[in-house]
């Protein structure tokens, strides 16, 4: 059923040499001094805000993941389509993927999964902490390693007994490279989907050479993603795209919702001597400083963790705060046509910079900003200067 | 080493001054403080000839770029005589922040009678001399309490404190402007922030917005507080951005603070050994009371903190698993 629906999403959509032909470059016009600068600069503008905009949209997501990265160590990943070769640029790809991912993700788990000759091996546990991931990938990861076919089966085979064990109000996620036009399976991989839709788990992978019909077929029918990519900055991202929390899509369930019991504890260092003390956590290591459960006032010596005496879990506020602009996003500025003089966070005079291009208000407290202030309260900020 | 562009946040809450005058016994304080910041100043401006500076006020429920000024004010300043002996620069900046500063003030502390009934300082009065006898933790509470049976309209929590974020906000818009527009400028960037209220669990998550930008940004975000209530977020600000938290009990001492802890810049302060905060307060406030919680429940969905459990999240209306309520709430 799904299988057959992916393929007429295809058709629908045609070859791209059936499309009509755009002559692209008349989009450029010159401006009065001749110059190509100002067209390019407005077009590149145009890229900065849609590219912003795609990602704006109230939709509920779940910022609770479960998430195992598969990649493809096998011969294939040797290739140098990419430099200086294919397991490279994914290692590099993937550790700045597990620090966004950890940064956008709090309370989440990772674990990796590396599949080659036929076979499929776990390099970590799930755990929730980025050095773990990353050290595994510096330390497992080198190149010569790189041998055999790769194990679509067998590997998300292991992803699902990963997943098993993750608690039921996250979401359970597989995130793939695959750089192999072939897989190596002891069964058939079809009989795996409705295993793998029975324990909510996505499918999605990146491939690296061309479309795999089974890749497709499996991230079709588990409701992911099967995308393949041009190049190492489209590879980048894509790779970008998975950090946010995803959309809750299936809706069968994603995940049960549950109401958690937490405590925000404070640092404290001791005011008496003994200036070093013993933390509940750790019996025979000495701390300088720790942190107050605020249920039982034992003290542990790091967050995020779970209280040994009184089982609450123990967080700090950074942590979950650094999600919640999902919750309050910031409305999208519209483009205005006023002109370029007045700018309500600064005035104009602060610095000798022009205002490039056009000025963009706020639909709530109508202010206006320039472009740079735009994409900045929009994607780092995550406040309008003029609302608050 | 690079200059700085360093931004002062001076919190301008009438009720904040009317406290910390009682707590010091001068009346005059707000005049003692200002010169110490404009001391401040100088030296921050004197220290190297590629040093920036901002001054934004923070007031109950707005803030305001005080400095540099509007264009038109700014050509105002330069068309009045100077003192020849005096540095330009040295002179226009005080005499712009010192005037917008007490401008603001005055205004700030006249809509606070306006809005408390007319009679004098005692609104702000009652408020501190209640907030000085009681304990830290509920001294904001108390004044706005005290506010609010005066008739003050604005709701409690936020006539007893100020709009930091919308501060912050702005500080950091501007800085970003400056790196984005001068790209071939290498600056520092920082802002310290002159508290003396506690703070607004209403701003919580506008806050840690603020907080984390700056730490994306590289942007110290320094904590001077004048005050003894409570400033959980202000810590965590500190904390996250690997600044200094310093809490100033003897405002005669100000000065000496700022010229000691918050002058040096960032290459500087790796050598010296500076006081610093140890204990980080690391709660949070709930979104459906806007209270600071020690304990709260999460939505696993999207990870808002409440106070007490419920069976459906006010944030994205999701209804919770049964089974893992308690069990007063099945019924
Ligand atoms: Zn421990
Ligand atoms: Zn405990
Ligand atoms: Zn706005
Ligand atoms: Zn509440
Ligand atoms: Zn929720």
């Amino acid at each position: 059923m799904d299988l057959l629906d992916a393929d007429d999403d295809v058709k629908k959509a045609g070859y791209a040499w059936e499309d009509t032909y755009k002559r692209s470059w008349d989009l450029l016009l010159e401006d009065e001094a001749g110059s190509l600068e100002t067209a390019v600069d407005r077009l590149k503008q145009q890229l900065k805000r849609a590219r912003r905009t795609l990602r704006f949209g109230t939709v509920r997501r779940g910022i609770v993941r479960n998430v195992v990265l598969v990649l493809d160590a096998s011969a294939a990943m040797a290739e140098q389509d990419l430099k200086p070769n294919r397991m490279e640029t994914t290692l590099k790809l993937a550790r700045q993927f597990i620090t966004a991912f950890f940064d956008q993700n709090p309370l989440s788990h990772l674990s990796i999964v590396v599949t080659r000759g036929g076979l499929a091996e776990r390099w970590t546990q799930a755990s929730g902490n980025p050095t773990d991931h990353i050290d595994a990938l510096q330390s497992k990861g080198p190149t010569r390693d790189l041998y055999g076919e790769p194990s679509l089966l067998n590997a998300l085979s292991l992803a699902r007994t990963i997943l098993a064990h993750a608690p039921a109000h996250g979401t359970r996620e597989v995130l793939t490279v695959f750089g192999s036009l072939t897989s190596c399976d002891p069964g058939n991989i079809y009989d795996l989907i409705p295993q793998l839709n029975q324990d909510r788990i996505t499918v999605n992978i990146i491939g690296l050479a061309s479309e795999v019909h089974v890749c497709k077929a499996v991230c079709a029918s588990t409701r992911g993603q099967y995308r393949v990519i041009m190049n190492e900055d489209h590879f980048d991202e894509i790779m970008t795209g998975w950090t946010p929390p995803p959309p809750l899509v299936r809706e069968d369930g994603d995940a049960r919702p549950r109401l958690m019991e937490m405590g925000f504890p404070r640092r404290r260092k001791p005011r008496r001597r003994p200036v070093s003390f013993l933390c509940a956590c750790h019996p025979f290591r000495p701390e300088q400083r720790g942190f107050t459960c605020p249920r039982c006032l034992s003290v542990v010596c790091e967050l995020p963790t779970e209280c040994p005496v009184c089982a609450l879990t123990l967080v700090s506020s950074p942590l979950l705060a650094r999600s919640y602009h999902h919750l309050f996003p910031v409305m999208p500025y519209v483009a205005t046509n006023l002109v370029a003089s007045t700018h309500s966070a600064l005035p104009p005079s602060a610095f000798a910079a022009t205002i490039l291009g056009g000025v963009y208000a706020c639909p709530s407290c109508r202010q206006p900003f320039c472009l740079d202030c735009d994409i900045y309260v929009h994607s780092h900020l995550h406040n309008c200067p003029g609302c608050i | 080493m690079t200059g700085t562009l360093g931004a002062v946040i001076v919190d301008l809450n009438p009720l904040g001054w009317a406290q910390l005058a009682r707590v010091q016994k001068q009346d005059d304080v707000f005049e003692k403080v200002l010169q110490h910041v404009l001391l401040y100043i100088n030296a921050f401006l004197g220290l190297r000839y590629d040093n920036h500076l901002l001054v934004i006020a923070a007031c109950p429920n707005q803030s305001h770029l005080l400095y540099p000024a509007e264009p038109q004010a700014a050509a105002e300043a330069a068309s009045k005589p100077k003192p020849v002996n005096v540095y330009e620069e040295f002179h226009t900046a005080n005499e712009q922040v010192a005037s917008q500063l007490r401008a603001v003030f005055r205004q700030q502390q006249a809509q606070f009678r306006a809005a408390g009934g007319g009679d004098d300082d005692d609104a702000a009065a009652t408020a501190a001399r209640r907030a000085a006898t009681s304990p830290t933790a509920t001294a904001a509470e108390d004044a706005a309490h005290v506010a609010a049976h005066l008739g003050v309209a604005k709701t409690s929590a936020t006539a007893a404190t100020s709009a930091m974020a919308s501060a912050l906000s702005k500080a950091l818009a501007y800085t970003n402007k400056v790196k984005v527009a001068r790209p071939d400028m290498e600056i520092a960037t920082r802002s310290l922030i002159i508290s003396l209220t506690p703070d607004n669990p209403a701003e919580y998550v506008p806050l840690m917005n603020c907080i984390f930008a700056a730490q994306k940004m590289g942007h110290m975000l320094e904590v001077c507080k004048l005050h003894r209530g409570d400033t959980a977020f202000l810590e965590q600000a500190a904390h996250i951005t690997g600044s200094n938290f310093i809490q100033v009990d003897d405002v005669s001492r100000l000065a000496q603070t700022l010229l000691q802890v918050f002058l040096p810049d960032q290459e500087t302060r790796r050598w010296l050994v500076l006081p610093t905060k140890e204990d980080v307060d690391f709660r949070a406030a709930c979104f459906c009371h806007k209270r600071i919680v020690s304990v709260g429940f999460v939505c696993s969905i999207c990870l808002s903190i409440f106070c007490a459990p419920q069976k459906e999240c006010i944030m994205c209306g999701t209804e919770y698993d049964i089974s893992s309520l308690p069990a007063s709430l099945e019924s």
